[in-house]
């Protein structure tokens, strides 16, 4: 026999030591299959944990490529694009093609057109919300019209040629110059929206109703698009939109970077892609806010799979005495403990991503909702799609998270003497006094940089968590400590004190989402009463009116000219405000307003957090000074008598900062100047709202009807609603904060049933002793009852100031450095009810399982579990 | 002098568990009877029967035929809550591997049953204090469990056994894990403190030793009370 003993060089005693691993390995798994409900537990918390994680990674990536769509359009292969901030001259083409190093030119108009509902029902119940952006099959839908030239777009598009030598007999170019109104979309578009090859497909455009015919290609890339795309001749499009002869865009090849290209006023070159970066760059918050929500379940999965390997190693220091007492080495037992780690992270990380697959599709609503009141219309409920990367990435994470939590596990592991096989379970401590210590001097030391936007103040956040839930095992054995000494809670104190480790650690797992859910509470509180006040304070006007389709195709939606005169005209109205935005993220992350500013003038509709009084502030604006809202002024450092600079159909100019004003409509920020300045700088871009104030004693409601009742394409609404509508995108805002606070806490109780139950097993028979010596069952239940109340309480103790700290980072800097918003902090007792009921919750469940183990098994069985 | 009295019987009792062909008869027309002060040897091989013994006669279980009787009550009758209260005030109980609650010291280990019994903490300590002198560990009253040798943990567990003035304590191995002369040591006390305060032990064991110091051995064989050897 080769035994390993023979073979002394170093490769030898690696091969016997991987030997011993396996065995060990083997031996662990053994056990494990005996004990499946605790090796399961800790599974499903693993992967639920995982789930989580790839839930949120894939519905918050489908809802951002969702919103990414409507930014990114049918590029192809251009280089770059050539924009102005109005339509531009077709004589353009002629220039850039002579132009160096310009290789390919396209003129493109591309514009969003809405089909309108099925049903008026559906088209009032969609403008109701406000922002009806997740539409379904009876709402209206967006569609993204692209003109282009045939003759010049042969570099650019990079459509199927076969599907184009299908589409319309063969003939599908020719067709589109020749027969106005054609256009062509995927077959699968057309069907979605009910039409056959050939259909008449009625939209909304800029300037009324429009009927195109629809031919069906058969080329995915165009519905893949958000919203989908209909491919026009550019004259179509032209048409369409009310263009003339004008373009919107020109897509380039060029030979090199452009630095040569030579630009007109107000003209400005960029690489398509940059759109997609921007897109990225205005939602990294989300994103980062989303996954440090997503990391806290993962956390708390970590945390049960630390306390289940734990508890692991404590029940089986007879086996690894047995393995110690046949030689095998203290540090195969490491190995082989860490191996089993591995193996439950690996299967747990393979069902995770299974169930956060699942689970994506039920979250990814949630996530677009908020991902669309956020940052603007996405189109439809988008479809997650799971991704090898993030696949291998959850299984990597559910690896790390058992290996890491089982490391100081697998180190007790191999100190375990060989004289254990005489011993039973024994204490397990608590952790280092100085971790939680440090992990505290890491989160604040995290907030000292004021530079960052989100990545800091959630490592700051996930530290404090991590302090908190570290400090739970000394936290814990002081109250312990402190308890009244009665035989009931002697008993439960002596159990607790004697598994501080992991009692500590199902206590740590469960104080993270309690703490987390706490600084939620209080902050969505906070944020909610700010807004509730700004809403009062800025809604200065009595009815507004907007273009019914105007979250859908934000670009061509508008108020004529005519309407806004009708408005002016009517006997009720004192005055009207009217609103004109620009917003191009090519050119300028945040958005430019002009407004009459009656509102400002009349109601004093404005609360000013910089500079000086309004009476000031009117004149400077209509001197052409601007307004800035706080996240822009908070992003960029700007102060009253600061200069922005603005882009303008005349190229870049700067402005004065006259005054910074609270906003939470916005998170990217906006500028507000007169309307006379604003269409100096920018040019007659559409109104995009009115605001009518009203005379004394009108009612807003009666004219808001009367007025719906004649411009069915404008949705009219009551200051009142209004207010409503605000406060309900607000709730949107924060649809999957709750969803994901919710599934931490849930997994935290399993955690925490489940650690109690295996301390329970663990422990039973102690209960089979104090059965025999006589203990009622109501003696056994008020003990549980002690310990968990003990657990609980402490939890809940600990996550009351954590909680508020987590709070506190969330508000004043969180809120700040990721939105630029700011309001105070404020406690509402609910939180603190919601705690407590959180806890009593745990409590229950966390008594009732052992209870009803211990009530179903007779003492006698109870006291045979020790052998 | 009185005679003694009968503390504990159990008349033809039957015990079986599983169903079918699984079932496996544990006792089978089990007659004997426990006398106050009397220490008896219960022996058998394994499987036959001792501990299923233990379990009816502490009302730990309930037989499937026949009566245990134990301080003039029949145990079959009582439900979980009165077997509770009745194995708390009538029967004691020594454990092999001990069973000390390991969170609580010697003295609130012995004073455990008191307390359960409903007896004030200075009072229950003071009893327990009084049979932890008497047991010889006095001075170990405030050590936990694991800081005490396996002779000392079970002195304490035959304090705890007595503590409530039972008129029944049942010993399972008590001997079983320790070495010959704490064993010798344990047996002794458990055999004078029975006869001072005229508790009628029962002593499931393999020891030899125990057997010799018994006042007699009943055993069991295939779940049949049989001759001694």
């Amino acid at each position: 026999m080769s035994d390993a003993r023979a073979d002394a060089s170093p490769a030898g005693r690696r091969r016997a030591g991987r030997a011993r691993t396996r065995l060990v390995l083997g031996v662990l798994l053994a056990d494990a299959r005996r004990h499946r409900l605790v090796f399961l537990t800790t599974l499903l918390g693993v992967a639920v944990g995982i789930a989580v994680v790839v839930a949120i990674r894939l519905s918050s990536q489908a809802a951002l490529e969702s919103f990414r769509g409507t930014f990114v359009s049918l590029t192809g292969r251009a280089t770059h694009q050539l924009t102005a901030i109005e339509p531009m001259d077709p004589a353009r083409l002629l220039e850039l093609r002579r132009a160096p190093g310009v290789l390919a030119v396209d003129p493109v108009v591309a514009a969003t057109l809405v089909v309108p509902a099925a049903s008026p029902e559906a088209e009032r119940e969609a403008a109701h919300r406000i922002r009806p952006v997740l539409s379904d099959a009876r709402g209206p839908r967006a569609l993204r019209l692209v003109g282009i030239d045939p003759f010049q777009a042969g570099p650019f598009l990079e459509l199927d040629a076969e599907a184009l030598g299908e589409a319309a007999d063969g003939r599908l170019f020719e067709r589109m110059m020749c027969e106005p109104g054609l256009v062509a979309a995927d077959r699968s578009t057309l069907a979605s929206l009910g039409l056959p090859d050939g259909g008449d497909l009625h939209v909304e455009g800029p300037h009324g109703p429009l009927v195109l015919h629809a031919v069906a290609i058969d080329e995915p890339r165009l519905a893949a698009g958000n919203p989908p795309f209909l491919l026009a001749d550019i004259a179509t499009a032209q048409d369409a939109l009310g263009l003339g002869d004008r373009v919107l865009r020109y897509d380039l090849v060029l030979d090199g970077d452009g630095s040569d290209l030579p630009l007109r006023k107000g003209e400005r070159l960029d690489r398509p892609e940059r759109r997609g970066e921007r897109a990225d760059t205005m939602t990294e918050a989300f994103r980062t806010n989303l996954q440090c929500l997503g990391f806290l379940a993962v956390l708390v999965g970590a945390f049960l799979a630390f306390n289940m390997a734990q508890f692991a190693v404590t029940r089986r220091r007879t086996l690894l005495g047995r393995l110690r007492c046949l030689g095998c080495p203290g540090r195969d037992l490491v190995r082989g403990v860490l191996a089993e780690a591995a193996l439950l992270g690996v299967a747990g990380g393979v069902l995770g991503v299974a169930g956060g697959a699942l689970l994506a599709r039920g979250m990814v609503a949630d996530v677009a909702l908020t991902v669309s009141t956020l940052y603007g219309p996405t189109d439809g409920v988008p479809v997650p799609h799971l991704d090898a990367v993030t696949a291998a990435a959850a299984i990597g994470v559910g690896v790390l998270a058992t290996v890491a939590a089982s490391v100081l596990p697998a180190r007790a592991a191999g100190r375990v003497a060989p004289i254990a096989v005489a011993q039973g379970a024994s204490r397990d401590g608590p952790a280092p006094a100085w971790l939680p210590l440090l992990l505290l001097a890491l989160g604040v030391l995290s907030l000292v940089p004021s530079g960052s936007a989100a990545i800091l103040p959630a490592i700051s956040v996930l530290c404090v968590l991590l302090a908190t839930a570290t400090a739970m095992p000394r936290l814990l054995g002081f109250v312990v400590r402190h308890l009244p000494r009665g035989p009931v809670t002697s008993l439960a104190a002596g159990r607790i004190e004697r598994t501080l480790g992991r009692t500590g650690a199902a206590a740590g797992a469960l104080v993270m989402p309690l703490a987390m859910t706490v600084a939620i509470v209080v902050m969505v509180d906070s944020f909610r009463a700010e807004v509730s006040t700004w809403t009062d304070a800025v809604l200065g006007a009595d009815v507004y009116a907007k273009p019914l389709h105007l979250e859908l195709a934000p670009e061509t939606a508008a108020l004529s000219p005519e309407l806004v005169a009708e408005f002016e005209a009517l006997p009720e109205v004192l005055a009207v405000d009217r609103l004109r935005l620009w917003e191009d993220p090519r050119r300028a992350p945040f958005l430019v307003a002009g407004a009459r500013l009656e509102m400002i003038k009349r109601r004093g509709s404005l609360r000013v957090l910089e500079g000086p009084p309004l009476d000031v502030i009117v004149p400077r604006l209509l001197d052409g000074e601007a307004l800035v809202s706080e996240p822009l002024a908070n992003r960029r450092g700007l102060h009253p008598g600061d200069t922005l600079v603005l882009p303008g159909r005349d190229g870049d100019a700067p402005v004065t900062v006259a005054a910074v004003f609270q906003d939470f409509s916005f998170d990217r920020g906006y500028v507000l100047l007169s309307e006379d300045e604003f269409v100096r700088r920018l040019g007659e871009i559409p109104v995009r709202s009115a605001a009518l104030l009203l005379r004394e004693g009108e009612d807003p409601a009666a004219l808001a009807d009367a007025l719906a009742a004649r411009h069915p394409d404008v949705e009219f609404t009551t200051v009142a609603r209004l207010r409503d509508e605000v406060m309900a995108a607000f709730h949107d805002t924060f649809a999957i904060t709750w969803v994901l606070a919710g599934i931490s806490t849930a997994l935290a109780l399993v955690g925490i049933v489940t650690a109690l139950l295996c301390l329970h097993l663990e422990r039973r028979h102690e209960l089979g002793v104090l059965r025999a010596l006589g203990a009622r069952l109501s003696v056994v239940l008020r003990m549980l009852a002690v310990e968990a109340a003990v657990i609980m309480g402490t939890a809940a103790l600990a996550a009351l100031p954590a909680g508020l700290a987590l709070a506190w980072i969330l508000v004043a800097v969180v809120n700040t450095r990721s939105f630029g918003w700011s309001f105070p902090m404020a406690v509402d007792p609910q939180a603190l009810l919601l705690l407590s009921a959180m806890a009593l919750g745990a409590s229950l469940v966390a008594v009732a399982v052992p209870w009803t183990l211990v009530r179903r098994t007779p003492p006698a069985r109870l006291l045979e579990t020790r052998r | 002098m009185n005679p003694p009295s009968v503390a504990a019987a159990c008349r033809l009792v039957r015990k079986v568990y599983g169903r079918g062909e699984t079932a496996a008869v544990a006792l089978d027309g089990v007659d004997v009877a426990l006398r106050s002060g009397e220490m008896v040897a219960l022996t058998g091989p394994s499987g036959s029967g001792k501990s299923t013994l233990l379990h009816l006669l502490g009302a730990m279980d309930v037989p499937d035929a026949g009566e245990v009787e134990v301080a003039g009550r029949i145990l079959g009758a009582l439900d979980d809550e009165d077997a509770s209260a009745f194995r708390n005030r009538h029967v004691g109980f020594v454990f092999q591997f001990f069973h000390l609650i390991e969170s609580l010291t010697a003295v609130e280990n012995v004073a455990l049953p008191a307390r359960l019994l409903g007896l004030a903490e200075p009072d229950a300590n003071a009893r327990a204090l009084d049979l932890l002198r008497r047991v010889g560990v006095a001075q170990l009253s405030e050590r936990f469990p694991d800081q005490l040798s396996g002779g000392q943990r079970q002195r304490v567990a035959v304090a705890r056994a007595l503590v409530n003035d039972p008129v029944l304590v049942l010993a399972d191995e008590p001997t079983g894990n320790l070495d010959h002369a704490a064993g010798g040591e344990v047996l002794e006390l458990l055999a004078t403190l029975g006869k001072e305060r005229d508790v009628a032990i029962l002593v499931a064991t393999h020891d030899p030793l125990v057997t010799r110091r018994a006042d007699r051995e009943i055993r069991l064989l295939d779940g049949k009370v049989v001759a001694p050897s």
